[in-house]
């Protein structure tokens, strides 16, 4: 397994090629890219320049364009089409109509479909195999079991999964319309009442999304997903913590153990974060 | 015409009364937003012989077994019935009609996914559909539905009174994201989650919503009724 990180600067992008990273991703300001917030190139011509320091590092990097926009169709399968002709290594993407227009057009990348297309079984696979679709970020709410057909497929395509120990959505995050502007509005987090009893949206604990790393890496997935974050210091820590259960699981330990250690990992990794959200 | 439905999860339609079902020309029985509560053949029949004239199978997210539970309940369905719609929010599933059940299973595009395909570009959408031969897409976006040209090739089936917001698989109900499911939500009206000075939600089938009003467009040609029993 490796990892992947989002970036949205070049500060950013030399800080994680010196950490080692060997996949990154980004986004251009003007192409919806799904994550508010977050750092965003400026121009075609700043991710092709960041995609070529990252190619003489020895590492890729993506451009995610993944969100539907009608009016923004021709333009963006434009941009996917001048950065790949300028070395960008692939694109992120979930709109099917962009997939069909980038196959129309004959633009020749490899294509990641986002998470946010919740293709949770091998017959969407196989439907978004026919679009050109080269690897798929699974979606967060698949448990690995329920994911072997999509890891182990038959088209060769490649997985990834994000660190949802520290980022995932509550509900289908590709099926989500609550206000969500950063994270005083994350409305998913939450308590309300219900009849008089608090209610909190369910969702999974820490172990139990440790454990599930686990069983991921077991069954093959290549990519540990770091996703892009308002605050660069949060995407630092969470990139650090993601390395550190990598090497752990680089290790072979079985699930119980790795669980266990992660979790303590985890516990170390929360006073980093407290001080980072403490600045903020 | 303005086609009615109703539309009913299983232990919904169970406790429903025969009555209802007089009152709409067409009733969905299923779900849009959880694969716990996938129809059976058996729910069609007892639909059928309470006097329902038309169904419409409604069907969630699938992951690979529910995606094959659902394909087997198809094939029973259709020994009784010559042709059933299905409201479909899987792009496999609408693969495997269009592959297993051609020209008898009638697929429409369902919510939620039917969220972002109002956004994409007409063109695409009129090539999709054909296709696919998708008859309706499913909405209950009040605004974007009434601000559809006069020249949009959709067809629109409109849901109310609630408005889809966000949906999880980890049950509403008990935390838990299981195929064990014991239905916690059956017999549970919809109900409000507030907040103080917040925003108000409503929990209902393990989905969030907020209410919504039916839509007039020439594009809606049928709308649809959640009987959720909204105080």
């Amino acid at each position: 397994m490796n990892i992947q990180v989002g970036i949205g600067s070049f500060r950013e992008l030399e800080y994680y090629l010196r950490e080692g990273a060997r996949e990154l991703y980004c986004g251009l300001e003007y192409i919806p890219s799904h994550v508010e917030g977050a750092g965003n190139f400026a121009s075609t011509a700043q991710i092709l320049k960041a995609a070529a320091v990252a190619r003489a590092a020895g590492a890729k990097m993506f451009y995610a364009a993944n969100e539907v926009h009608a009016g923004l169709l021709e333009k963006t399968a434009d941009v996917i089409a001048e950065l790949a002709a300028g070395g960008v290594d692939g694109a992120i993407v979930k709109d099917l109509a962009l997939l069909d227009l980038l196959k129309r057009r004959r633009i020749k990348t490899p294509l990641i479909l986002s998470t946010l297309s919740c293709c949770l079984n091998a017959a969407a696979l196989d439907f978004y195999v026919r679009y050109g679709v080269k690897r798929l970020a699974l979606p967060e709410q698949l448990l690995p079991a329920e994911a072997a057909e999509l890891v182990r497929n038959r088209w060769d395509i490649g997985t990834e999964v994000f660190l949802k120990a520290r980022e995932c959505c509550r509900n289908f995050n590709g099926l989500c319309f609550l206000e969500c502007h950063g994270k005083n509005t994350t409305v998913c987090k939450k308590k309300f009442s219900l009849e008089r009893r608090a209610f909190v949206m369910p969702n999974f604990t820490p172990a139990e999304h440790l454990a599930q790393l686990h069983d991921y890496y077991a069954l093959g997935v290549g990519t540990l997903k770091i996703g892009r974050s308002p605050g660069s210091e949060i995407s630092r820590l969470i990139f650090a913590e993601g390395r550190l259960l990598l090497e752990l699981l680089h290790s072979g330990q079985g699930r119980e153990k790795f669980t266990a250690e992660a979790l303590r990992i985890r516990a170390a990794m929360d006073k980093a974060y407290a001080k980072v959200e403490g600045k903020r | 015409m303005m086609e009615l439905a109703v539309s009913l999860t299983p232990p919904e339609a169970l406790c429903a009364k025969p009555g209802l079902f007089r009152k709409y020309s067409r009733v969905y029985i299923g779900s849009s937003f959880c694969q716990n509560l996938l129809p059976e053949a058996a729910d069609v029949r007892r639909l059928r012989a309470a006097g329902a004239r038309a169904v419409t199978l409604a069907t969630p997210p699938l992951t690979g077994a529910a995606l094959k539970k659902f394909l087997r309940t198809l094939g029973q369905v259709l020994e009784t019935e010559k042709e059933v719609e299905v409201s479909v929010n899987d792009l496999g599933l609408l693969a495997a009609l269009r592959r297993r059940f051609h020209g008898r299973a009638v697929p429409l595009l369902g919510r939620p996914v039917s969220h972002d395909f109002l956004r994409m570009s007409p063109e695409f959408l009129k090539k999709f559909f054909s296709e696919y031969g998708i008859k309706l897409l499913e909405s209950d976006e009040g605004k974007m539905v009434e601000n559809l040209p006069a020249s949009t090739p959709l067809k629109i089936a409109f849901h109310y009174p609630l408005e889809y917001l966000a949906m999880s698989r980890l049950c509403a109900h008990t935390g838990e994201m299981s195929a064990a499911c014991r239905r916690a939500c059956a017999g549970v009206p919809a109900a409000r989650l507030t907040r103080p000075g917040g925003e108000s939600l409503i929990l209902y089938s393990n989905a969030y919503f907020r209410r919504n009003a039916p839509c007039e467009n020439k594009a809606v040609k049928r709308l649809v009724f959640t009987p959720c029993d909204l105080k």
